[in-house]
């Protein structure tokens, strides 16, 4: 932090501080974020859809009983693979 | 007697705490769309997710305020940058206009003193809208961030009320009608309010820092890369603006 001046740090907090207030009105207005390129949804406070993008960048998502019987055939199969304890 | 030894100790391990969990989030050198995502997602987390109706209930208002308080702050800053540069080009030109060895009395001070003041003293009166405006700007930044950061964690608002703001802002424009230095010296008082309210923060982020900066070293008492954490050398004055 040394190599940063306070003037660019006292401008920058107040840019900073000006976006706070924006950011949270766009946030508590919106119901789905992008995060590491995932878009995710959100009702009640719960993930209800997540959107990835597919090889032409369209967005795409697995509807949520599909995806849980994807991952529980991916464990059986894994514990099948897996030697016995 | 039986001792008692820690998961960590029986395993033979090493206790860890990453800095990443502790000190603030360093984002690097990333374009503007990438940094409002950034800021978008610690909102959105603290806000969008949650289990209970009441957790919301808190949530909300919470970063209602804090939207406010950065508002202000933002505000403030910007009105106070501004109010201090008026006001030194004001008493500079006062203090030009009054000769360090001037015949005339002085109204604050003997002959011959610098008069820094005698710009205030030839300041009108009367209260113009822009003046009231900043003034009240500054009072609301001063109420935010002393009295609702500082003093609602204490419980020491709840018997001033929400008219708090208001009665600051008449007590303030009743004290400078009547200030003895000029209405000028009270606007300039005020706005040293806020560079004095950051510095209480900036003192505040930093005994924040340091007491995280021990606990790591006490948590993680093999350092980090051979070496403990030190923060001594990060000043309150820069974290404060």
């Amino acid at each position: 932090m040394s190599h940063i001046g306070a003037l660019r740090v006292g401008v920058a907090y107040l840019l900073y501080a000006a976006l706070i207030p924006a950011a949270t009105i766009a946030t508590l207005w919106n119901s789905a974020i992008v995060w590491s390129g995932v878009r995710f949804h959100i009702t009640r406070g719960r993930v209800s859809a997540m959107h990835r993008k597919d090889a032409k960048g369209n967005w795409f998502t697995v509807p949520a009983a599909e995806s849980i019987e994807n991952a529980m055939k991916e464990l059986a199969r894994f514990q099948q693979a897996s030697p016995c304890r | 007697m039986g001792r008692f030894h820690s998961p960590r100790r029986y395993q033979g391990r090493t206790l860890a705490v990453p800095k990443a969990a502790m000190f603030p989030n360093q984002i690097g050198d990333v374009k503007f769309d990438r940094f409002w995502n950034f800021l978008c997602r610690q909102i959105y987390v603290l806000t969008q997710t949650y289990a209970t109706d009441t957790q919301r209930a808190i949530a909300i208002p919470q970063y209602a305020m804090n939207g406010a308080a950065h508002a202000c702050i933002a505000i403030g800053g910007v009105c106070a940058s501004l109010l201090t540069m008026y006001l030194l080009v004001a008493m500079t030109a006062g203090a030009l206009a009054e000769p360090w060895h001037s015949p005339q009395p002085a109204p604050l001070g003997a002959h011959g003193q610098c008069n820094f003041a005698a710009g205030a003293q030839s300041m009108p009166n009367e209260w113009p809208t822009w003046r009231s405006a900043f003034t009240f700007t500054l009072t609301l930044t001063f109420t935010f961030t002393r009295v609702a950061d500082v003093a609602i964690r204490t419980a020491l608002t709840l018997p001033l009320g929400p008219l708090t703001p208001i009665r600051c802002f008449h007590t303030c424009r009743l004290v400078f009608s009547h200030c003895p230095f000029g209405p000028l010296a009270g606007m300039a008082g005020m706005a040293m309010v806020y560079w004095v309210a950051l510095l209480f923060f900036g003192s505040s982020a930093i005994f924040t820092l340091r007491s995280f900066a021990s606990l790591c070293n006490v948590l993680s008492p093999h350092g980090f890369g051979g070496t403990p954490i030190d923060v001594s050398h990060i000043g309150a004055l820069r974290v404060g603006h």
